[in-house]
């Protein structure tokens, strides 16, 4: 039998003439809608009693008032902090260890957009043992489409990394997101056609340096990108053919550089580990790492991450030109954190020790460790914490939080009032605490 | 047409077909009377989606297509001074209804020492003579449910007129006037916010939206031009409401809705002096075919805002099924605090059209026809400030 599907506005239209004729249709059989929307009838309050004193100021719903706790609307309009399911509609063997899958969000009928920048990263949840465990992977593909492409490599001894690489099409995921501010700046239009960016990859690091490669060549004409990739064996390389491709598209605007540790004979790439001097090398050859204005971004091990930085530090690099990713949320002492300045100009903030915090949620409490330059919020979805938020930005209230003990320095300007802040409260988004600290994460019905 | 046939033809049937049937003839005569077919194409389809299919009580949000263009101008002229002086006024009158109202007041809608509405707002011995007799109790939850409806009405007006300020923020000509509309679409949220948070934790109560009132607010949602929606909204919408409210806030001695009407009024006479400002000049320059056809829509939809008031949505609540539709529509036409309400509204709403140029002497016939030539003499909106306002109601009191 042949399928018939409507386009979706016509299913609309429908659906409204539908709606009209029942209205007609109850009307004429003398059963129209009821006059309220809210409240008993008049009649029946009669009746009831004729007395219905309000206490003051009595609170109508929510155990957290509407003004300072998450607004329904917020939850329910697929904001970006929302969890989305999303099915697998392709996966694709990148390497032996590392898949990317393509998701989509098929619900309602009909695919979404993903909007994020590139280089952030979403949080997959995962139900591992009855235990909802959270993993940020960064999207490897351009924003703005109906898929997300999240890359994803394999971690020996992984709880979560080994069950969504053996992912089959057609299995859905729940992610939350897109997070964190490791992304381009935009640039004023007059300075789009000069932008030069230099990204340093090692491993599965290549997933947000993907994102951001594709898409600043693809929008900005006049931009040029270098490309060092480091792996262990070109076996490893993940979205290899991806690569090769984009140097083919775009011919001079992408110098890609592979660094392999264990060169085939014949390899004619550079050979070794991305250490402080092979850095020095292969930076020494890029006449765009020379380039006025030129930006840096790192995403990769700990260990190449500091040799690249000490590199850059040789070579005089402007600190606020080194955009840096770190992998994972966990203590990690002087790792620098890139955050974008108030001005639009990257800075970086050094960092010290790890915090510790504890999140009280109902009659549980969460502990997690905040790397320096991490919010309370990354460490409380990272500990696995029912965290609420919405605009993840400072703006909506929604991931507000009561700070019991310890200091968190909130980016201004945001949404608190002055008597939420009198109160205690600060936004988890955009709050890093400046030592061991306590909060407790608002319930929301 | 569909006078006493009509009666005739529907009395074999049960009482609440009768009252579908009397609905149905009631919204066809409306439209039929429409003389100018420019009017007539314009109000019809939405007269269609209020009054015959209900488009507002299906119990879904309503999506309506608006068609207007939004106005740029990259030079930001200073154009208007009059406006400038508005949006200055508005910036410092702007008010948090946080801080502003008392919301810990406990209102008891049944405490005849702050009773939401007068005794006599309704005439119960009229009731009785259609053989309707209501305890004190019951009386009282009647008045309890016309304040909570018109509060509703005023309520879902306020939404229509949240909407609408944006659209004419975006479609107006005057650059001063686009700032000072910034304003506007900031104090309508604000008095969404106030009337709904009033009637969901004080009153407890909220009305479907009336079906006259949604034709009003779909017509202007979805006609393109700019000054039709100022007409509409900032006119008719907020002229009629101002005038409502003032007849509120002289009647009721709740302190809590008394102190909250004080402060709509005020941003409410900002919004209406902006209207007459804009069309003022503007209506000099249409065509005569223009202007006519601007003048029959103003009183098309003045008639729909009178018939807006009779309060169809509280006879189903009470006495459907028990009492006439028509006999209701007597009842509350000639209730006292119904009367006084329409008195003031269109005290306020006539001048202003007046002021405009939309009261033509072609026009005055149909005015006088439908009682509306009386108002004729009062001041407008631009001769008016809100504390002005305000102490002419508190001397009325």
């Amino acid at each position: 039998m042949l399928a018939l599907r409507l386009p979706r506005s016509w299913s609309s239209a429908i659906e409204q003439m539908r709606r009209d004729a029942r209205s007609v249709g109850r009307r004429l059989t003398g059963n129209g809608p009821s006059p309220l929307v809210k409240g008993v009838t008049g009649r029946e309050h009669a009746r009831q009693s004729a007395r219905a004193v309000r206490t003051p100021d009595t609170p109508s719903k929510p155990k957290v008032p509407a003004a300072l706790g998450v607004r329904a609307s917020d939850q329910a309009a697929g904001a970006r902090g929302n969890a989305r399911a999303l099915s697998a509609v392709r996966v694709v063997r990148e390497t032996e260890d590392a898949v990317t899958l393509v998701l989509r969000d098929l619900r309602d009928q009909g695919a979404k957009t993903f909007d994020f920048a590139p280089g952030q990263f979403f949080t997959v949840l995962t139900t591992v043992d009855g235990e909802a465990v959270p993993r940020n992977y960064s999207a490897s593909n351009v924003p703005g489409g109906d898929e997300l492409h999240l890359t994803i490599k394999r971690k020996a001894g992984g709880k979560v990394s080994p069950l969504l690489c053996a992912m089959q099409p057609g299995a859905q995921v729940c992610v939350l997101g897109p997070f964190g501010s490791f992304v381009v700046p935009s640039a004023p239009a007059s300075d789009a056609s000069a932008r030069a960016l230099v990204l340093v990859a090692g491993g599965g690091g290549i997933t947000p340096l993907a994102s951001i490669a594709r898409t600043i060549l693809a929008t900005e004409p006049e931009s040029e990108i270098a490309l060092v990739y480091a792996n262990r064996r070109s076996e490893d390389v993940i979205l290899a053919a991806e690569l090769d491709r984009l140097v083919v598209t775009y011919g001079s605007r992408l110098s890609l550089v592979h660094v392999l540790e264990e060169a085939v004979p014949g390899w004619v790439g550079v050979r070794g580990r991305l250490d402080r001097e092979t850095s020095t090398l292969v930076l020494a050859d890029l006449p765009l790492a020379s380039r006025p204005g030129v930006c840096f971004y790192i995403c990769g091990p700990d260990g190449m991450r500091d040799e690249v930085l000490a590199a850059l530090e040789d070579r005089g690099a402007a600190a606020t030109s080194i955009f840096i990713e770190r992998f994972a949320i966990g203590p990690r002492p002087h790792a620098p954190t890139p955050h974008g300045g108030s001005d639009g100009n990257p800075t970086e903030l050094r960092g010290t020790e790890a915090e510790f915090i504890s999140l009280r949620f109902n009659k549980r409490t969460y502990r997690a460790n905040v790397v320096p330059g991490a919010t309370v919020l990354e460490a409380g979805l990272a500990a696995g914490a029912p965290m609420p938020f919405s605009c993840a930005v400072g703006g909506c209230g929604a991931c507000r939080v009561k700070l019991v003990e310890g200091n968190v320095e909130l980016e201004e300007p945001n949404c608190l009032s002055a008597d939420e802040r009198e109160a205690g409260y600060v936004l988890a988004c955009i709050g890093r605490p400046s030592g061991s600290c306590v909060v407790e994460v608002l319930e929301v019905e | 047409m569909f006078g006493t046939n009509t009666k005739k033809l529907t009395s074999l049937l049960p009482l609440r077909m009768q009252n579908q049937m009397d609905a149905w003839f009631e919204s066809t005569k409306l439209l039929l009377e429409v003389r100018d077919p420019r009017v007539l194409a314009s109000l019809a389809p939405s007269g269609v989606r209020g009054l015959v299919l209900q488009r507002g009580k299906q119990g879904m949000p309503t999506k309506t297509r608006a068609s207007h263009s939004a106005h740029f101008d990259w030079s930001y002229p200073s154009d208007n001074s009059e406006m400038r002086e508005l949006y200055s006024r508005a910036k410092t009158g702007q008010w948090n209804s946080d801080t502003a109202l008392a919301w810990n007041t406990s209102v008891d809608p049944f405490d005849p020492a702050t009773p939401l509405l007068p005794d006599g707002f309704l005439d119960f011995d009229a009731l009785e003579r259609h053989g309707i007799k209501l305890d004190t109790k019951e009386r009282q939850g009647l008045i309890h449910s016309v304040a909570s409806w018109m509060l509703s009405q005023f309520l879902h007006g306020e939404q229509g007129a949240l909407f609408a300020a944006a659209q004419v923020t975006e479609a107006v000509q005057f650059f001063d006037g686009k700032l000072y509309g910034a304003t506007q679409v900031m104090d309508e949220g604000r008095h969404v916010e106030v009337f709904h948070r009033y009637l969901d934790t004080k009153l407890e109560k909220l009305y479907q939206v009336n079906d006259n009132l949604f034709v009003i607010i779909d017509a202007l949602m979805a006609d393109a031009r700019w000054d039709m929606k100022f007409l509409g909204m900032q006119i008719m919408v907020e002229g009629l409401a101002l005038g409502a409210f003032g007849t509120l806030y002289k009647q009721t001695k709740e302190p809590l809705l008394k102190n909250l009407l004080k402060y709509i009024i005020q941003d409410e006479a900002r919004h209406v002096h902006y209207g007459v400002l804009a069309l003022r000049d503007h209506f000099k320059l249409l065509t005569d075919s223009e202007k006519r056809e601007r003048e029959d829509w103003a009183f098309e939809v003045a008639l729909l805002m009178r018939n807006r008031f009779l309060a169809y949505e509280v006879y189903e609540e009470w006495f459907e099924g028990v009492l006439p539709r028509d006999k209701w529509r007597e009842f509350v036409t000639h209730t006292p605090g119904m009367h006084e309400f329409r008195q003031t509204m269109f005290s306020r709403l006539v001048p202003n059209l007046r002021e405009i140029g939309l009261v033509t002497p072609r026009l005055l016939p149909r005015y006088e026809k439908v009682g509306l030539l009386q108002y004729m003499t009062g001041l407008a909106a631009d001769r008016l400030d809100g504390d002005g306002m305000i102490a002419e109601l508190d001397r009325a009191a």
